[in-house]
């Protein structure tokens, strides 16, 4: 059964979004940024389903995109942003940020279905071309400041990617990239990335 | 020529002195006899700069200023009044960010000692205005400030009451099984009490307004310690309640001071590491006192923690501990905060009932 963590500080919208879900999928709820955390440290999860408004800023999107750059660099789960916070800006940080999706609330159930369902066909796609050795990386870079800062860019972030999957070894992550791992100590010092303890 | 022969000059120079400044004191009694004129008109009118502009020209007739002249945009407003007469006017003009203000008088004299008097007069007319039009800009911004805080909280609110309903209809279509029923009534009953907070801090919010006390019939006996408890489960804050007392209230009003109070310290909670709170209850005949005390950072701002609209939370529309301390002070009781290192009491006193 896939897993998918619902992130939504209102318990009874959370109450019944879990209920039209749990038939299909295991759920795991969590009201605030901390339990979104934790939850992802405790469980395999394959989708989340995001509201941006969570306390102790109810009324800004700070603490779900907080959420939402937490996972997207250390997780391979999809996000569904389900949210009530309207701004172009907003949802264009969040898209930008590698959001799969951005759903304003009130939004029909058969939207966040076909959503869900679709977020969930990217994820078994990826993860069987995984399996086939191809990794798929996603970059944000400024079209025309020449193509360094691009493969920059690439590198670093297939570099992240791999050593988060061989939970920081470097031994392995040389392997899995096919470099020598001096090659990859070096690339470490040139994109200054430290081990966080979060990671 | 004697010392004794110029005497006469002396005397009629002194008395030209003399008469001089009689003359002086009492146009410049009269100029301040005016301005103090105009600054009371102007705060009898609430700092109300359209009426100010309208009934100020007959003030400054009585110290001879024939005309008043001005250019004003502020907020893409735009004031303006052209010259009525041919004389020449004194002029002032200011432009800054949000506003520019271009005033004249026409004085109907401007010789010697009255053009001093005049600029005098300019200066402190403009200072009227510009302050009339700095309160203007600062109610406008602030009210569209406000409103738009205010409208992001219920719209917050109602989104989400919006889409609870859109599940509830669809699940209510889909439970297919007894266990199913019997789990959504189980979330329900989780959840309701929620929902039903959720609408009374909606209303609260739309009916700011000073609490009053309501008729006994709605109200009933609550059981403080176990209210406390709900309260606190709900927020999963870590929290030890001693003590028990029970109070004759409407029980909306009570969760709202409590929740606000406790909403305070889970969001804090959320911020800073291993915050736990402490809740006393004690009861005499008469009143009830509740301690809530936590283990996080002090106030900031101690003495604005109950003011309505401030906060000092990114986003914070600064309404909470306003309502309840208005909810307490309704009921004949109060809120008292005490900040320290260590951390935030909130003390709550309420009576145990209340007459009709």
């Amino acid at each position: 059964m896939k897993f998918i963590l619902l992130v939504e500080d209102d318990i009874a919208l959370r109450k019944q979004i879990r209920f039209s879900l749990e038939n299909t999928y295991s759920i795991v709820e969590a009201r605030n940024e901390k339990e979104a955390v934790d939850a992802l440290k405790l469980n395999k999860i394959d989708i989340v389903i995001l509201d941006l408004g969570l306390p102790p800023h109810e009324s800004t999107p700070d603490e779900g995109l907080k959420v939402l750059h937490h996972i997207l660099g250390r997780y391979d789960c999809k996000v569904i942003i389900l949210t009530g916070q309207k701004t172009e800006g907003i949802a264009l940080e969040a898209i930008k940020s590698g959001a799969f999706d951005y759903l304003m609330k009130p939004a029909s159930i058969d939207k966040i279905l076909y959503s869900l369902e679709r977020a969930l066909l990217f994820k078994e796609t990826e993860e069987q071309l995984e399996k086939q050795g191809i990794k798929k990386i996603s970059l944000d870079v400024e079209v025309g400041k020449g193509l360094q800062i691009l493969r920059d860019e690439a590198d670093k972030s297939i570099i992240l990617r791999i050593l988060r999957d061989t939970n920081f070894n470097v031994y392995q992550s040389a392997k899995i990239l096919g470099v020598k791992r001096e090659s990859l100590y070096y690339f470490l010092r040139k994109f200054g990335v430290k081990r966080t303890d979060d990671d | 020529m004697t010392i004794e022969t110029i005497y006469p000059f002396f005397i009629f120079a002194g008395l030209i002195i003399i008469g001089v400044l009689i003359y002086i004191r009492y146009l410049t009694r009269k100029a301040i006899r005016s301005i103090l004129e105009c600054i009371d008109l102007n705060t009898n009118l609430d700092y109300d700069l359209h009426r100010f502009l309208s009934e100020v020209t007959p003030v400054l007739k009585k110290i001879n200023i024939h005309d008043l002249c001005y250019e004003i945009n502020y907020l893409n407003n735009s004031l303006t009044q052209e010259k009525t007469v041919s004389s020449k006017s004194i002029e002032k003009t200011l432009e800054r960010g949000d506003y520019r203000i271009k005033i004249g008088i026409v004085p109907r004299h401007s010789r010697g000692e009255q053009y001093y008097l005049n600029i005098i007069v300019l200066e402190i007319l403009f200072s009227l205005i510009e302050m009339d039009v700095l309160i203007k800009i600062k109610i406008i911004n602030e009210t569209f400030y406000k409103f738009s805080q205010l409208q992001t909280f219920i719209l917050h609110d109602a989104k989400n009451l919006a889409q609870f309903i859109e599940f509830l209809t669809y699940n209510v279509r889909h439970i297919d099984t007894a266990e199913r029923q019997e789990r959504f009534i189980s979330y329900l009953k989780e959840t309701l009490p929620a929902q039903s907070r959720r609408g009374t801090n909606i209303i609260g919010l739309l009916e700011l307004k000073k609490e009053t006390d309501v008729k006994t019939s709605d109200k009933g006996r609550i059981d403080l310690k176990a209210m406390l408890e709900n309260l606190a489960k709900n927020y999963k804050l870590d929290c030890t309640i001693t003590g028990e007392g029970s109070i004759t209230a409407e029980e909306y009003k009570i969760i709202s001071i409590f929740d606000n109070i406790l909403k305070n310290v889970y969001d804090k909670s959320l911020e800073e590491r291993d915050v736990t709170c402490k809740i006393e209850i004690t009861a005499d005949e008469n009143n009830i006192k509740i301690v809530i005390s936590d283990t996080g950072s002090p106030i900031e701002e101690k003495t604005r923690l109950f003011e309505p609209f401030y906060s000092t939370k990114k986003g914070g529309l600064g309404i909470g501990l306003f309502q309840a301390k208005n909810i307490a002070h309704a009921m004949k009781g109060d809120i008292k905060v005490l900040s320290q290192a260590t951390g935030v009491t909130f003390e709550v006193l309420l009576p145990t009932y209340q007459e009709m």
